[in-house]
């Protein structure tokens, strides 16, 4: 009795959205994985999912998030097993390896042009390698030199520093103050060092690789930036123990009202209005020894090389990279425009918070795109926890850094 | 089975005499598969040139190996796994021996303590990680301001910036996440000594270090082995505490062979090296769990 109940029941529920939908069965299903900037990422991409759903009948599309720690594992995981998502949300230092080892696809012939030409070009440039375009910049950000007004204003200082030398002088300012406040925080641990150093690396005029294809990590001008940081830590202007302070570290104690100046990008405006809306701060750029540089970052979205329904995904990526999503998306997660088109709305541009990181877009540098960067970001940051720890100089704990580079590059 | 084949002694006789090893040939397969096959595979992917989603590319030799021993890195995680690992079971069977004679006596809120002392083992050991890693932070942490606050430092110490300190304190949090586990062991191994034998020693006159060096201690050897050979095995492995703490940092001195394993295969892509590293580890473990089982081995006497 009973099954024969449920069976009908089935059959009628079968029926029913045949009728409703016309073509349920021939709808192509899209697996699309995102990793969370903030708790609002997932719900975000579970809205737009849902209203390209309901615009169309031919693709279904699902969501799954992850927590950036883990993406990167799970989605080498997945491609192994064959279990890959069609769309998979990437940092673009990844990016590389993955095109290198083929398991993306080019994006090039499969999106039209004006899909193509709507991206900012540095940004979209970025994703491609070896005459491909191995995905799409989901997230892009600068980096500014975010300040605290009210601890500038007490130790006497009018404006934001513009140089390193201005920064140093500031800093000693500011620490002087009082033993709980410090000058300027300087990260040495966890994810990102590296790019904590790109900072001062590139304002010093360094770059990551020279124009002959060799580790730049030991130049003259990685040393200076290295002995530029190290200044402020042996003159006591840092945060103590330079070498225990990861990003949110540095966020919190700015957070906190706790330090006079860190270098972050525009999420930071998003935590401080959430958790410190009466710390008074101001950003600015960069300050520089020898010329104007900003870090630049870009998060990538690919489709996969094992994805049997490629136009599809790609059909959905041109739905999520609407103004209307993405203007949504600037306002829940505070990166910067990748569209031409969102460079003049008003929320990016009246903002000054947010300006700011529009302004230094033209003289942003990106880390080196190449197989291997982790591993070599990895042991750029041991060098440089040990140069801030003042045990070993710079100038020698780098070369072993840019030894280590050399050699991964030679691979 | 049918009733009758039960009751029928010519059944049953039959039933007897079917090599008993037939009967748990099912479950050996099952167990050789899952226990070996990961073993068999690791072996051969160390031997393996693989690319970093596992496929095995071509027949490698030696090379991983030699890449491994090639890396200052690998031998400098070995030597700190040697200690991580000597330090937080030797730390832990210290305070777990007395710990468990005094759970092992009756006393008013014996059980409240025993139930106390097994919490940490409830916890997982991330979140246990974690909490200790916002109490030593050095901002923010509670144990600065503890400290502060009895006057006994002047500034807030930054613990984790420091390899030294950093690795104490992972190395002290692996003591109490050990702590419950070997206790319960040893609480078992006391509960087994006859209170006739201290009674005894007491009309001896034995002191209570007596006592404890000629009766508890040879009767709980059996134990402290198990809980030294297990420990050794779980804390070498053991992966959560130092990765959530420190990753490895600063500057690598705090990296032990599992969070080097695994840098090379989840952030490098190296597998083939990670398996290299993963044989070394088997490797060594087997060599001490052997080493330790013949010298200790039990002496031919009884009691």
């Amino acid at each position: 009795m009973n099954k024969l109940k449920y069976g009908s029941t089935a059959l009628c529920t079968l029926a029913l959205s045949f009728a409703l939908t016309g073509q349920a069965m021939s709808a192509e299903t899209v697996r699309v994985r995102f990793a969370e900037y903030s708790s609002n990422t997932e719900a975000h991409f579970q809205e737009v999912a849902a209203k390209f759903n309901a615009s169309q009948s031919d693709i279904v599309v699902e969501i799954e998030t992850l927590p950036w720690p883990e993406m990167q594992q799970q989605l080498i995981t997945d491609i192994s097993a064959g279990t890959a998502p069609d769309i998979s949300h990437m940092a673009t230092r990844w990016m590389a390896g993955f095109a290198v080892d083929g398991v993306l696809a080019p994006i090039e012939g499969l999106m039209s042009d004006d899909f193509a030409d709507s991206f900012v070009p540095t940004y979209l440039d970025l994703q491609k390698q070896e005459g491909h375009t191995w995905g799409l910049p989901i997230a892009a950000s600068a980096r500014g030199l975010f300040v605290n007004n009210e601890l500038l204003a007490k130790a006497g200082i009018d404006a934001a520093p513009s140089t390193w030398d201005e920064a140093y002088d500031a800093a000693i300012k500011i620490a002087a103050l009082d033993d709980a406040i410090y000058g300027i925080g300087i990260q040495g641990n966890d994810l990102d060092v590296e790019g904590y150093w790109f900072y001062s690396l590139w304002t010093h005029g360094g770059e990551v690789i020279t124009a002959d294809g060799k580790s730049g990590l030991a130049s003259e001008a990685a040393i200076a930036a290295t002995n530029n940081y190290v200044r402020f830590i042996e003159g006591g202007a840092t945060q103590p123990g330079v070498a225990g302070s990861s990003r949110e570290d540095l966020q919190n104690l700015f957070a906190a009202g706790k330090l006079g100046m860190v270098l972050s990008g525009p999420w930071l405006n998003k935590q401080l209005a959430d958790e410190a809306p009466d710390v008074s701060y101001g950003i600015s750029a960069v300050p520089t020894a020898t010329e104007a540089a900003t870090y630049g970052v870009t998060d990538t979205i690919s489709v996969l090389e094992s994805s049997e329904v490629k136009e599809e995904a790609v059909a959905f990526l041109e739905y999520m990279f609407n103004d209307e999503n993405r203007l949504e998306f600037g306002k829940i997660e505070g990166f910067v425009p990748v569209l031409k088109s969102m460079a003049a709305e008003p929320f990016f541009t009246e903002d000054p918070n947010m300006a700011v990181f529009l302004e230094m877009g033209p003289v942003a540098k990106f880390a080196p795109l190449v197989p291997n960067w982790e591993e070599m970001a990895e042991s750029l940051a041991s060098a440089l926890s040990v140069a801030y720890s003042g045990d070993t100089p710079a100038s020698e704990s780098l070369k072993a850094a840019a030894a280590k580079m050399d050699e991964l590059l030679a691979e | 089975m049918t009733d009758s084949s039960v009751n029928n002694p010519d059944g049953r006789a039959r039933l007897l005499k079917l090599p008993s090893v037939f009967l748990i040939l099912p479950s050996l397969f099952l167990s050789a598969l899952v226990i070996g096959y990961p073993i068999f595979d690791v072996l051969r992917m160390s031997i393996s040139d693989v690319n970093r989603y596992g496929h095995v590319r071509g027949f490698a030799g030696v090379d991983n190996f030699l890449k491994i021993f090639n890396d200052p890195i690998f031998l400098q995680a070995t030597n700190q796994t040697l200690i991580w690992t000597f330090c937080v079971v030797g730390g832990t069977l210290l305070i777990s021996v007395p710990i468990a004679i005094i759970l092992n006596g009756n006393f008013f809120g014996r059980s409240v303590a025993r139930t106390i002392l097994l919490l940490p083992w409830a916890v997982s050991m991330a979140m246990t990680a974690v909490v200790w890693k916002f109490v030593v932070n050095g901002d923010f942490g509670m144990l600065n301001h503890t400290l502060e606050t009895f006057g006994l430092i002047d500034t807030k110490i930054p613990w984790l910036a420091d390899a030294t300190f950093a690795f104490a304190i992972e190395i002290l949090v692996g003591i109490l996440v050990s702590m419950p586990f070997t206790v319960t062991i040893l609480m078992g191994g006391l509960s087994a000594i006859p209170d006739s034998l201290y009674e005894a020693s007491s009309i001896d006159g034995a002191s209570h270090w007596q006592k404890f060096i000629n009766i508890t201690l040879p009767l709980l050897r059996p134990f402290l082995q198990i809980s030294v050979v297990l420990n050794v095995i779980y804390v070498f492995n053991s992966f959560p505490i130092i990765w959530i703490m420190t990753r490895g940092g600063p500057a690598n001195k705090t990296d032990i062979l599992i969070t080097y394993v695994y840098k090379q295969a989840f952030a490098f892509g190296r597998i083939g090296n990670a398996a290299a590293g993963s044989v070394m580890m088997f490797a060594i473990l087997l060599g001490f769990s052997l080493l330790f089982l013949f010298i200790t081995r039990s002496p031919k006497e009884t009691l």
